[in-house]
């Protein structure tokens, strides 16, 4: 991974991520339906164009452990799924993942780490390796 | 797909970190873990001065 933010820039998108995710829910048995839409960055644009709450929808966060030593030794980031309504609570997430410091990834390590753009980023850590953790209140 | 066929497929890890479900009292397990032995150590306090 590369720490030149200056020079990185956005690539247009990436399908391998795409065919990842769906030979991913294929193995998995899941029934799943694909839709296209234009590019979203925010809860709100995505359930716009989908047509739906923002409520109902649930959002993917990918945040860097930036402690000196990580709190899980080669887990330099998590993925943090919660309902896209909500906001997240950095510092209940940092002692939950026994963290000195986290922050939100930059676009590039995004990029880097899970293949997606910024506002495309799958809700399934296990396909990038990454560990997932989800809020309870999804699953009432 | 639903929640249910992506808790299935992932198989995530659940905790409380949203603040609007930590502000409904769904509070963290090491929080709701630590509060019990405050209410503990009152407990012996008032025991003692009894």
């Amino acid at each position: 991974m590369t720490d030149n933010k200056e020079a990185w820039q956005e690539p247009a998108e990436n399908p391998e991520s795409h065919k990842k995710l769906v030979a991913f829910l294929k193995e998995k048995g899941v029934d799943f339906k694909v839709t296209e839409h234009k590019a979203v960055l925010t809860s709100e644009e995505a359930a716009e164009v989908r047509g739906v709450s923002v409520a109902s929808g649930a959002k993917a966060i990918l945040l860097k452990d930036t402690g000196k030593k990580l709190a899980l030794e080669g887990v330099p980031f998590y993925l943090a799924v919660q309902g896209a309504d909500k906001k997240f609570a950095s510092k209940t997430f940092k002692k939950l993942i026994n963290s000195k410091g986290i922050r939100f990834a930059t676009p590039q390590e995004v990029w880097e780490t899970t293949g997606c753009l910024p506002g495309a980023v799958a809700p399934f850590g296990k396909i990038f390796g990454v560990p997932t953790w989800v809020d309870r209140s999804l699953s009432k | 797909m639903s929640y249910a066929d992506y808790f299935a497929a992932e198989e995530p890890k659940f905790h409380v970190f949203s603040d609007e479900e930590i502000a409904l009292g769904d509070i963290p397990k090491d929080d709701a873990a630590e509060a019990p032995k405050k209410n503990d150590r009152e407990a012996k306090k008032q025991e003692r001065l009894a």
